[in-house]
């Protein structure tokens, strides 16, 4: 064996340790996918579910093992960054998972694929928290996609399922040959030297005073490829038809775990290829950001079903959690702290909306009407998650929003911050408004002899765990802050990596 | 930018090519029209119906596997030329990638996408 092949399988040998939980999850979602499918008979589908719940621990557990370091020629790195939003992601798919049981029993819709598309598409996303080249950093994000695009379009006998499937997968496949071409941009201003972050980070800023125009058009354009994967204004149109039109359980996974992913990258990309050439998109991204947080709230105010109103204000937090992306190094453990908050009372929301879509309401606001007299509660926990999603203290929410618009104030955002406490104030309005109706509107007369439909075991825990972290959270919040704080070290780690 | 000369040039060449070519043979080519002329060309056979015809997606998936398969041997080929220099490490490799296809020509197979009825 000759020096060139036995270096490299030494590389994949050592290097494979950083992949280990995407190791697991392709490949077990591949073996389940065939022979797989052949071990459980059509009618007992649903056996899948909790194998893929026991995959997904296991992952879980696998993430926190792993070790930290940089790998695969500079093009993957684990560190507390690529960790903590990768949990953040895991836990999404979790959710999803055993929100998805019911929906999926009730229409006789249970398939292997659909769990292994969500395993693929989670590796993808765990590829993505820890992509530290242009390249990989590609092949992960189209990777999360394409399954997405897929489960989104799930139920392929309802029309409007496949409408939004093919809506986003129009309008993601154009912004991801806008970032392609915009990394090509990039590659090319560096000289055809490098696609590697960190590599970039000290070749773009020379490279950007004799060639403004074309690293300041790449950096736009990767910029906006970004923008339409976390669904920030102006790129947010797909958003509210494809949550809209997508399978509920399936709305609430992307509403979290892709974007968790595609935050990191966001941090990854802007703190690390791009701090140098900060001037170029610093102006852009807080427009985005302030454009995302006065949009998303303002339409969210004359919705009225329940999913798209959870959607546009989903579009507000993005906006929320890029001012954290503009913060530099300190600001992506504000954003992780942000994200850990949003995806608890996200999944909390989610799962009563599910529960009462199953007994054919919970689609429109007006649903909610009287929730308090039959699911005393389910109304309570909802009343919950949406103060805590408007940001009033002691809840979870709040300390979200506070750490990070403490964040964005010492680092000199002060507009930016003022804009985002005025929509708070605005998001808190239509938060209340469902409130309104649960608690201060008569529900309407219940058909004869029906009665209001027990809550599942998967939503009864998710709601239980949910309101109890929303409510007590801000207590732990001094030892999340500081396992956060390993969050933000990303740029010391990255600096001794290049020695 | 400078590089990119050649690359201009051969856009160049390649908007002149056809240019040139429908020119010199509109000049020297005798024009006889005929109505059997303006027929659909189906391998010299008078066409007995409309070309635009539902036919089944089978059709589409056989192409799609043969697509797959034929793109697997552009793979493996440059591997086959250079498997001396790239030993144990090229062969756990493409071990890796004939593997990912088999699981995916199982499950088709298992799905019932290779029965023709």
């Amino acid at each position: 064996m000759n020096g060139f092949a036995s270096g490299l399988m030494e590389a994949l040998l050592r290097d494979s340790a950083f992949i280990l939980p995407q190791l697991f999850l392709a490949g077990l979602g591949t073996l389940m996918l065939w022979p797989g499918d052949l071990l459980f008979h059509k009618g007992e589908k649903h056996k899948w579910a909790p194998v893929t719940g026991a995959i997904l621990i296991v992952v879980l557990a696998l993430v926190f093992r792993t070790p930290e370091g940089t790998g695969f020629s500079g093009m993957y790195r684990v560190d507390g960054l690529t960790k903590g939003f990768q949990i953040l992601s895991i836990l999404g798919a979790l959710g999803a998972v055993a929100l998805s049981q019911r929906l999926l029993n009730a229409l006789k819709e249970q398939t292997v694929e659909y769990y292994a598309l969500i395993l693929f598409s989670l590796s993808g996303m765990l590829f993505l928290c820890g992509a530290v080249d242009f390249v990989s950093f590609y092949f992960s994000l189209e990777l999360m996609a394409i399954c997405i695009y897929i489960l989104v379009a799930y139920l392929r006998k309802q029309e409007r399922g496949v409408e939004a499937g093919l809506k986003y997968f129009l309008l993601g496949a154009f912004s991801s040959g806008l970032l392609l071409y915009g990394i090509s941009l990039l590659f090319a201003a560096t000289g055809g030297k490098t696609t590697n972050f960190a590599e970039m980070g000290q070749l773009l800023p020379v490279v950007s005073q004799s060639n403004t125009l074309l690293v300041g058009a790449g950096v736009l354009m990767v910029l906006v490829g970004l923008g339409f994967k976390v669904a920030a204004v102006p790129f947010h149109m797909w958003s509210p038809d494809a949550y809209e039109g997508a399978p509920t359980p399936i709305t609430a996974f992307m509403a979290t775990a892709p974007k968790a992913a595609s935050l990191a990258a966001f941090i990854r990309v802007f703190q690390t290829a791009l701090p140098g050439v900060a001037d170029q998109w610093m102006l852009p991204l807080g427009y985005v950001a302030a454009a995302s947080m006065i949009l998303g709230n303002v339409a969210a105010i004359k919705q009225q079903s329940m999913k798209r109103l959870l959607a546009y204000s989903s579009i507000a937090h993005v906006g929320y959690m890029l001012l954290g992306v503009m913060c530099g190094p300190e600001g992506a453990q504000a954003t992780w702290l942000y994200m850990a908050t949003y995806l608890v009372m996200n999944f909390g929301a989610f799962a009563i909306v599910i529960h009462l879509q199953g007994t054919g309401e919970g689609e429109r606001i007006e649903d909610f009407r009287g929730l308090k007299d039959r699911h005393p509660f389910l109304a309570f926990a909802m009343m919950v998650f949406l103060l805590s999603l408007a940001g009033i203290p002691p809840l979870v929410g709040f300390f979200g929003k506070f750490y990070l618009f403490q964040m964005a104030v010492t680092q000199g955002h002060i507009t930016l911050v003022t804009i985002a406490f005025l929509t708070s104030v605005v998001s808190a309005f239509y938060y209340l408004g469902v409130v309104n109706q649960m608690y201060f509107k008569d529900a309407p007369a219940l058909a004869e002899g029906a009665e209001p439909e027990a809550t599942g075991m998967a939503t009864t825990v998710i709601v239980t765990v949910a309101c109890v972290l929303v409510l007590l959270g801000t207590g732990f919040a001094k030892p999340l802050l500081e396992w956060a704080g390993g969050i933000g070290s990303e740029k010391k780690a990255s600096q001794v990596a290049l020695r | 930018m400078q590089g990119y000369a050649p690359i201009l040039l051969l856009v160049l060449v390649a908007i002149a090519m056809p240019v040139i070519v429908w020119t010199l043979s509109r000049l020297v080519r005798p024009n006889v029209p005929n109505a059997n002329k303006y027929m659909v060309y189906e391998c010299g056979i008078t066409p007995t119906t409309d070309a635009r015809e539902k036919f089944s997606v089978r059709y589409y998936l056989i192409a799609v596997m043969f697509l797959v398969f034929d793109v697997e041997t552009v793979f493996l080929y440059p591997w086959a030329v250079q498997f001396k220099e790239l030993a144990l490490f090229g062969l756990v490799e493409m071990g890796i990638f004939l593997f990912l296809l088999l699981f995916g020509y199982g499950y088709i197979w298992s799905k019932g996408a290779l029965t023709w009825e």
